[in-house]
């Protein structure tokens, strides 16, 4: 080992327990009995209880029983989002990679500003709209409002993936007699398994991360975690075992399917740009 | 093939609905003074020019310029150097990828709770090993209310600029770097005159999506301060979401609302030029 090497090696390390121990802590945290995250400041549980993930589980308390509500909630909500943006994005992502219109790229960039414009600005008008179109505090309201931001998402990216996929490609098939369909069964589509994946891995994780929308057009029956998170974190008397427990159940499905894009990562949170 | 824009029909279908309807009444109500349920007032300018006054909306872009700044300024060299001591360690890599992921898997706010569960004074993780260290550290200081939601924008953001770096510094290519050994080029010089040219595109991919996310930060700092203590963290959507919400100043908050999509669109113009040449 050369000095290179060691500070390498020093620089992982430490950055190895900035990352881990904030997870431990919460995890622990989420393990501890009410009065001992109280009254004590303990790195491990002095003493172990399963008591906030049972509670959870069986919805024993109001704040479980409205997490596990939200938790639900967020899943249809993120599948939904995640179904409409693959099958829209896809088509718009195709006639972008492939197709030369009017305006063609004017409108691709104004897809990026809807990614980047601050939430805070729109919550005004989408209850004015949510409210007057009888929709408010209904799944489909939040799931269109989650559209705005994962939509240009999943076109931007899948239309990255779609720009490695040559042209020449494309007229091979047709010379070979392929038709449209067939062409995309047999050779456009499983060559873009990864971009639709990693595009609903990141839609699903956006959805799934989302607050200030969801509280907009909500107030109980399509309330996402996050907004169910947010009034356990504020309620007067705060149980913070429920509230560590609440972290780390919303990880969960982060890991799960991070698993499965983890060769695309790059691609995917860079928006297919790299 | 001729008719593909018609793809793109149901896309602008749906963000017409969450985009075009919403800027529309922003317009429209940046021209009124309202009284929710009573009757509105024409106005003109007037709510830009309030706005463009107003001395707690313009504190609160530069602050939000401020955490920007600072944030990058740590996760950018951060990630970097991380790239480069990680990369090339085979299954080590491969693994180390998918710990720095983890946080970014979780929810915003979440992390604001998060930091709420570290914070808490006395019992609390950050206060005790601060005293450890013989700080005294308390969520009270502005200072330190800045500075915690800092670290924990590094915590949860650091491992996207080390992936994208990660991606660049495999697909450079090792000729030129192998040539310039040969050549006798000091590690520095190689960083300095092959490496990091090709890194441009990472690192501005890293640093631009950094930013667009920094700038409209929300959940975070809402979880943990709600925008105190004395305005600290009071960044830009936090104070439009006060001026809507709390004093229901909605010709105000429209105005201001479109103020910030423009100064967006601006930055995410810039934004769009640098991708297109990085695809030439």
């Amino acid at each position: 080992m050369n000095k290179r090497d060691v500070g390498s090696w020093v620089l992982i390390v430490l950055f190895l327990i900035f990352l881990l121990v904030p997870i431990f802590y919460v995890i622990s945290t989420s393990l501890k009995p009410p009065l001992e995250i109280i009254q004590r400041f303990t790195i491990f549980p002095q003493s172990l209880t399963f008591k906030n993930y049972t509670a959870f589980f069986t919805q024993s308390t109001a704040v479980a029983a409205n997490l596990f509500d939200g938790y639900i909630n967020s899943i249809i909500i993120g599948l939904s989002v995640v179904a409409i943006c693959t099958s829209v994005g896809f088509l718009a992502a195709y006639a972008f990679s492939r197709g030369k219109f009017l305006a063609d790229k004017h409108i691709f960039f104004w897809l990026l500003t809807n990614r980047m414009a601050p939430p805070a600005a729109l919550i005004l008008p989408y209850y004015i709209m949510y409210t007057s179109i009888g929709l408010y505090d209904s799944y489909i309201a939040v799931i269109l409002c989650h559209t705005l931001f994962t939509l240009p998402l999943a076109v931007w990216i899948m239309n990255g993936f779609m720009s490695d996929i040559p042209e020449e490609l494309d007229q091979a098939a047709f010379i070979d007699g392929y038709g449209t369909l067939r062409y995309f069964k047999k050779i456009f589509l499983p060559l873009m398994y990864p971009g639709i994946g990693v595009s609903a891995f990141l839609v699903f994780i956006f959805s799934w991360s989302e607050m200030l929308l969801g509280q907009t057009v909500t107030s109980s029956v399509a309330e996402p975690y996050t907004v169910a998170t947010s009034s356990a974190v504020f309620q007067a008397g705060v149980d913070w075992g429920m509230v560590a427990t609440s972290s780390v159940l919303s990880i969960i499905p982060g890991v799960i399917l991070v698993i499965l894009v983890r060769g695309y990562l790059a691609r995917g949170f860079s928006m297919g740009r790299i | 093939m001729k008719k593909l824009w018609l793809l793109v029909i149901p896309c602008l279908a749906l963000m017409s609905v969450n985009a075009f309807i919403p800027i529309f009444a922003l317009i429209h109500q940046s021209m009124y003074r309202m009284i929710p349920g009573l009757r509105h007032f024409f106005v003109g300018w007037d709510n830009f020019k309030y706005a463009l006054n107003y001395p707690s909306f313009l504190m609160s872009i530069g602050r939000t310029l401020l955490f920007s700044a600072e944030a990058l300024a740590i996760e950018i060299p951060l990630g970097l150097g991380l790239a480069y001591a990680v990369r090339g360690k085979g299954k080590f890599t491969a693994v180390f990828t998918v710990l720095i992921a983890i946080p970014l898997l979780i929810p915003w706010m979440q992390i604001g709770v998060m930091a709420k569960i570290f914070t808490r004074a006395g019992v609390g993780l950050i206060p005790n090993v601060a005293s450890f260290f013989g700080i005294s550290y308390s969520l009270a200081d502005p200072i330190w209310a800045f500075q915690t939601l800092v670290f924990m924008d590094v915590w949860h953001w650091v491992g996207l600029v080390f992936i994208i770096i990660l991606a660049g510094l495999e697909a450079m290519p090792q000729e030129p770097i192998q040539a310039a050994k040969i050549d006798g080029a000091s590690r520095w010089d190689i960083f300095r005159y092959i490496e990091l040219p090709s890194l441009r595109w990472p690192l501005l991919i890293a640093i631009l999506l950094r930013f667009m996310d920094l700038f409209k930060i929300y959940a975070e700092p809402w979880m943990l301060t709600q925008g105190g203590p004395q305005d600290a963290t009071r960044f830009l959507s936090i104070e439009i979401v006060r001026t809507v919400m709390g004093k229901g100043l909605y010709g105000r908050a429209a105005a201001m609302s479109l103020i910030v999509l423009y100064i967006v669109l601006v930055i995410s113009f810039i934004l769009y030029v640098f991708f297109q040449e990085m695809g030439e």
